[in-house]
């Protein structure tokens, strides 16, 4: 079976997944009860662990399927984790500008009505109708699917049954995120790595949840590294024009996917002197593949937004004020370097959950909210500790690998340096735009959960390569140091799933 | 207490750094400490926690008994681990708990750590796996007891489902399983490898090690030029805007028979919102105020207090009469200037102004905004006013502190009268002053001017020395006094000429004479000396070792007795009597007021009296700080705040620059290394210093505050020079390093000057740019 083929079964498995225990719930009545969908998480997690366990029991670490066994499992796992959230989560709860179920609400939940009730696209750019459409788009078509089954109609459900589209999404970062690994070189073990920590973070759970684009945009994000490093490789018409589509979708989805045009930019301007130095006669098929992606992905990412400047003046990257130093959430009156350059450990002592009226201290926001959220649970104050600790670990460490790939950037390919380079031009991106929004919902991690794949596949590749490290006369390679990061990820996978699980 | 568990983390980490890192590079396995400086090591550890922790001295000494018997089994059973068991957090928080269930609790669980440890050393194999058992659970320990003593978390709060989360206790228990993880993971191959064992001997290498001698070779005429350069130019940024030449100097004398009574007629109703008084000679002053209605006098503002000398006080009176009545009802009392003010902000004179001509004279000086330019801040109420009592031979107020710091700065209130410029005049005389002695301590020590300007540079960007050399306080004073006792004992050192120990002697006199903290200085001084004997001792007897001849040897054991004695002579006249001498001669003041005592017996009953003051002022106060927040510059001392009429902000600020206090802890730690490692004394002199001037404040249990590490940050930047100078070899990458860091340095100190000089500044401007922690308050 081909790479094309594999493809689409799987993201066909993963949507009539989403789609079928979305319609499975209502029918049985289960979604009523959260206890039911807990259950069956538990049920279908271990039968998970205990089918790859009996596959994996034969095999040794040398054999090839071992680790794509382990992989698969940890997928299912994390596809499990989602689409659980989403069920037990009901469509009012833990949302960010939802404001109601009326196609006039001008949150996330009128825009998929005024698709789904009027057919239409809405008519002013107030509140959140500003927001580029492909994500409403793709959520109301499934929508219609899910309701068109289960014959129901009302806003509340209409609205509730696009979440299928953000839950697939986040369950298909899964592959793609293996897939970006596979491209950039990790061989089986990081890619184990990788896929645990994309799999076990809570950020994925909750947008998977959300009436929003941020999983959709997410998705977006990583296919378009993945792409610009397949096109890196081989700039064939197929992968130019997949790289367009995938640039001018998620452009529709969120204006901030373009932050990753950056690194495309410069793949293409080294691809281009490259051709020009060895073989001149090729630059003006290049030229023309540029022209071509331009012609796509362009009218296909900014339609919406020429619309919106056209009709409102709305400007293009505009961003909904929400009431500068009056606003409760805003924290400019603070220091640029307590804001964003030093960490806070005070913030982190504090408790485990982010406060988005009192936190400015991003890096630590960013931290806490990548489990949390904005929220507070009723949990044991143990397991948000525990997964706190584990996350600041694996970050610190992550921190350290990015750096560490950075710095050595010499002489190596594309597929090596996207990692460390994406990284950090999307927290040098989110960091801007905190900067220039100083709002507590700015630091919000579900805008940033492309870095959560970078730090995976930044970890894996660390894990995977035994460096050596030199300091004067002492050598330490990071064999050591790998079984921390597995310990640690191991405490943060389980502290997550045991989280969530319990999370009312 | 939290003081004690900061004392316990600081030195288990200096151990970890000092000794695995030192065990690593040259391939050692705890074998570097004989027995009789492992003792030493348990002395001074377990003696600093029981003084610093509070708690039942029998609970305590029961712990401490235990913990020495385990301490003397494990000594005499397996030496080396015993210096491990002497570090370990636990022990130390048992044996200073005083509760003997956790004692117990504690010790046993370091005797299986220090079995295993013994276990494994022993064991001629691959696994080396101790380590991480060692750190992790010892950090644990540690943050356990922090969290459940100082933060009050327990094992109960685990299962709270409200949010509060005890975050410490937690990763405190996460820390313990990563250590016992380490175990196994250790357990499964060694990853560490030496490529070739460290061949150095200790003693040799290209500066400083094993000797004094940096190849400093004299002042030259460029270094005299440079010193006069960098000396002037703080000057020159230290009395840019230091304080107003002119305020109210005429005052009214205000007695119980005379003038108590101050009656002003308006000539007409007049709503008074509010009367700014200037006090001058002598704070703290109460008044009434009353209004005469239908012949009698009422009395509606009544014992209002006015406590600032030589600064405006505000008092809000909203009040409308014809005729006002102001009553002080102090005895004795000095009012410089009244000011009303009608609803309006308009100053309104009384018609009968002329009557007390010393209170309205020079309402012109009142300025648009009183900022520190135009009064007296923070401890110059106290410091001011008494040198100002100095200077004219009053009777004095403030007798905390010996009085040598007070008559320094009257110097400035004679030369240019009693004013802000006057009385700050001579702070920024001192602060200039050291900025020279750094320049010559650098370049005595690194050998290299390149490096002197450097630490120069770092000196006279330093946030708290450019502060504290702007106000009339004394620590600036002490800080040059204790910088030269350490210079000058250095330089003895280097050239063993007796000139230098003679001016040790002054300048420690005169330490001591300004502030008591040069007593703790003088401490640090007899170990670097004692330390210098000791080498000399030995290389005296070296030197002797190679001799056969018996007569010769004789001869030598006799000069060298007579060295010694001669020596030994000199440090007493040095250290004891010229100090005591100037102490003693700082009291001359005293004796001339109060003619009741001589100046001796004026030492020994103020003596008393500031033992009894220091161990009894604790107070609540929004800036005080302890000692480990320092370290850190965790909170700044605010020291005057304006809120300006066009709502711009003056304020100074006291705290650390963020280069020398953050990249003095790196250097510090580089030298701890050095000194241990390279046994390099120059490190051991300048860490000696360091820690001889923060560790009594440990133990100091009175509020106390961030400008006491004045002296410290001194010694830091000599650090960070001298660990340049050491650490990075290669001479034009020292200097990129270095242009870098000044670069760093003079923009951060461009940055925060505002802050720092009490300049107008918007308030925007703070708040985005300057707040960097916070604690750093400035608004």
């Amino acid at each position: 079976m081909n790479q094309i083929k594999k493809t689409s079964v799987a993201t066909a498995v993963i949507v009539i997944t989403v789609i079928a225990s979305y319609i499975i719930a209502h029918l049985t009545g289960a979604q009523q009860s959260r206890l039911y969908i807990k259950i069956a998480m538990c049920t279908a997690l271990a039968l998970t662990a205990v089918i790859a366990s009996v596959n994996v029991r034969t095999m040794t670490c040398h054999d090839i399927h071992y680790y794509d066994v382990i992989i698969i499992a940890i997928m299912a796992a994390g596809i499990i984790m989602r689409i659980g959230y989403m069920l037990y989560t009901p469509c009012n709860i833990r949302q960010h500008d939802l404001w109601g179920f009326d196609a006039d609400a001008g949150g996330h939940a009128a825009y998929i009505l005024n698709l789904m009730q009027y057919h239409r696209l809405p008519l002013s750019n107030k509140l959140q109708f500003y927001q580029q459409p492909f994500f409403y788009i793709a959520g109301s078509l499934m929508s219609l699917v899910v309701n068109s089954i289960l014959n129901t109609s009302s806003a509340y459900e209409l609205a509730d049954a696009a979440r299928t589209a953000a839950c697939t999404a986040s369950c298909l970062m899964l592959p793609a995120s293996d897939a970006l690994c596979r491209e950039c070189g990790i061989g089986g073990r990081g890619r184990v790595i990788s896929t645990a920590l994309v799999a076990c973070s809570p950020v994925f759970y909750m947008t998977a949840g959300m009436l929003t684009p941020d999983s959709l945009s997410t998705l977006l994000m990583v296919l378009a590294v993945l792409y610009t490093i397949k096109w890196s490789n081989d700039c064939s018409w197929k992968n130019t024009v997949l790289l367009a589509v995938i640039y001018g979708l998620g452009v529709m989805t969120k204006v901030s996917v373009g932050v990753i045009a950056l690194f495309t930019a410069v793949v293409f301007v080294i691809r281009l002197v490259k051709t020009v130095k060895t073989d001149a006669k090729q630059w003006k098929m290049l030229m023309l593949r540029y022209i071509v992606f331009g012609l796509i992905s362009m009218p296909l990412g900014l339609w919406y937004s020429v619309r919106n400047y056209r009709m409102f003046g709305q400007p293009i990257g505009y961003v909904l004020d929400i009431g500068g130093s009056r606003s409760k959430l805003y924290t400019g009156d603070r220091s640029i370097a307590a804001r964003i350059f030093t960490f806070s450990i005070d913030n982190i002592m504090k408790g485990p959950y982010a406060d988005v009226f009192n936190d400015y201290n991003a890096p630590a926001y960013y931290l806490k909210s990548s489990l949390f959220g904005e929220y507070r649970y009723e949990v044991p104050a143990i397991i948000p500790a525990v997964l706190l600790f584990a996350a600041l670990f694996i970050t610190f460490i992550a921190v350290v690998a990015v750096i560490y790939q950075l710095i050595h950037l010499k002489n190596k390919s594309i597929a090596y340096y996207a990692v460390p380079v994406v990284s950090v031009l999307m927290y040098a991106s989110v960091t801007y735009f905190y900067m220039k929004y100083p709002y507590g919902c700015s630091m919000d991690y579900r805008y940033m959960g492309l870095l959560s794949v970078m730090a995976g596949a930044a970890l894996g590749r660390m894990c995977e390569n035994t460096i050596e490290i030199r300091f004067r006369n002492i050598v330490m390679n990071t064999c050591k140091l790998n079984k921390y990061i597995v310990f640690m990820l191991t405490v943060f996978c389980l502290a997550s799933v045991i989280m969530y699980v319990m999370v009312q | 207490m939290a003081s004690t568990y900061y004392a316990i983390g600081v030195i288990f980490v200096i151990y970890i750094w000092v000794y695995f890192w030192k065990d690593r590079c040259t391939s050692k396995q705890y074998n570097s400490s004989d027995r009789f400086s492992r003792f030493m090591w348990y002395a001074v550890t377990r003696c600093a926690v029981l003084l610093m922790s509070p708690g039942n001295i029998k609970g305590k000494l029961i712990c401490v008994t235990v913990d020495a018997v385990v301490y003397v089994v494990l000594n005499i059973a397996a030496g080396n681990v015993a210096l491990q068991y002497i570090f370990w957090p636990g022990t130390i928080i048992a044996a200073a708990s005083g509760s003997i269930r956790r004692a117990a609790y504690i010790l046993a669980a370091e005797i299986l750590l220090a079995g295993y440890l013994y276990i494994v050393r022993s064991v001629p194999v691959r696994i080396k796996n101790g380590t991480g058992l060692y750190c992790f659970s010892g950090m644990a320990v540690l943050m356990f007891f922090f969290a459940r003593d100082i933060d009050g978390q327990y094992i109960g709060m685990l299962a709270d489902n409200s949010g509060n989360a005890p975050m410490l206790l937690v990763f405190s228990i996460l820390l313990m399983v990563v250590a016992l993880m380490s175990v196994l993971i250790g357990m499964s191959g060694n990853d560490l490898r030496i490529l070739q064992p460290q061949t150095q001997s200790a003693g040799s290498g290209a500066t400083g090690r094993g000797s004094l001698d940096c190849g400093f070779s004299g002042f030259k005429c460029v270094d005299a030029l440079i010193m006069i350069t960098g000396t002037l130019a703080f000057f020159i940024m230290g009395i840019t805007g230091l304080g107003t030449h002119t305020i109210p100097s005429s005052q009214l004398h205000i007695q119980a028979d005379r003038n108590r009574d101050v009656v002003l007629d308006f000539g007409r109703d007049v709503t008074i919102s509010k009367v700014e008084i200037f006090l001058g000679y002598e704070g703290k002053r109460t008044v009434s105020f009353s209004k005469l209605e239908d012949d009698a006098w009422n009395v509606f503002k009544s014992r209002q207090e006015v406590t600032a000398a030589y600064c405006w006080n505000e008092i809000k009176l909203d009040s409308t009469q014809k005729v006002l009545g102001c009553v002080f009802l102090d005895n004795d009392a000095y009012v410089g200037e009244m000011i009303f003010f009608d609803d309006k902000g308009n100053k309104i004179l009384p018609q009968n102004a002329g009557a007390y001509m010393k209170l309205f004279d020079e309402q012109a000086l009142y300025p648009e905004n009183e900022t520190y330019y135009y009064r007296t801040m923070f401890d110059e109420v106290y410091h001011a006013r008494t040198a100002y009592e100095f200077a004219n031979d009053l009777p004095i107020y403030e007798n905390t502190h010996p009085p040598l710091g007070k008559t320094i700065i009257s110097i400035g209130i004679k030369m240019f009268g009693m004013n802000p410029f006057g009385w700050r005049f001579m702070s920024v005389v001192c602060g200039s002053f050291i900025v020279t002695l750094v320049y010559a301590f650098a370049l005595r020590i690194t050998g290299s001017r390149e490096c002197a300007v450097f630490a120069m540079l770092l000196q006279m960007t330093e946030f708290m020395h450019f502060t504290l050399s702007r106000i009339a306080t004394i620590d600036i004073m002490a800080a040059l006094f204790i910088i030269a006792m350490f210079y000058f004992m250095t330089a003895f050192m280097q050239t063993e000429k007796r000139a230098y120990l003679l001016l040790d002697g002054i300048v420690s006199g005169a330490a001591i004479a300004v502030k008591w903290t040069g007593i703790y200085a003088g401490a640090g001084l007899a170990i670097i000396f004692l330390l210098w004997c000791l080498n000399k001792k030995n290389t005296l007897e070296s030197n002797d070792g190679i001799l056969n001849n018996k007569v010769i040897k004789m001869n030598k054991d006799c000069g060298r007795n007579a060295y010694w004695l001669r020596l030994g002579a000199e440090c007493l006249a040095c250290f004891i009597i010229i100090p005591l001498i100037i102490y003693t001669l700082s009291y001359v003041q005293f004796a001339q007021v109060y003619t009741d005592k001589n100046a001796i017996e004026h030492v020994i009953s103020n003596g008393k009296l500031m033992l009894s003051y220091h161990s009894k002022t604790i107070f609540e106060h929004p800036y005080a700080s302890e000692w480990y927040e320092w370290i850190f510059d965790k909170k700044s001392l605010l020291d005057a705040l304006t809120v300006n009429r066009d709502g711009s902000i003056s304020s100074v600020a006291t705290f650390a620059g963020p280069v020398v206090c953050w990249g003095g802890i790196v250097a510090f730690f580089h030298q701890i290394y050095r000194w241990s490692v390279k046994k390099d004394r120059v490190s051991a002199m300048l860490v000696i210093a360091y820690a001889s001037l923060i560790i009594p404040w440990m133990f100091v249990k009175r509020t106390v505050f961030i400008y006491h590490y004045l002296t410290c940050l001194s010694i830091l930047v000599l650090m960070i020079s001298y660990s340049v100078r050491t650490g990075i070899r290669d001479g034009s990458k020292r200097k990129k390093v270095m242009i870098v860091t000044a670069i760093i340095s003079i923009a951060l100190f461009a940055m925060f000057y505002p802050v720092l000089s009490g300049a107008d500044v918007p308030r925007e401007y703070i708040n985005a740019a300057l707040k960097w922690l916070p604690g750093w308050r400035f608004v």
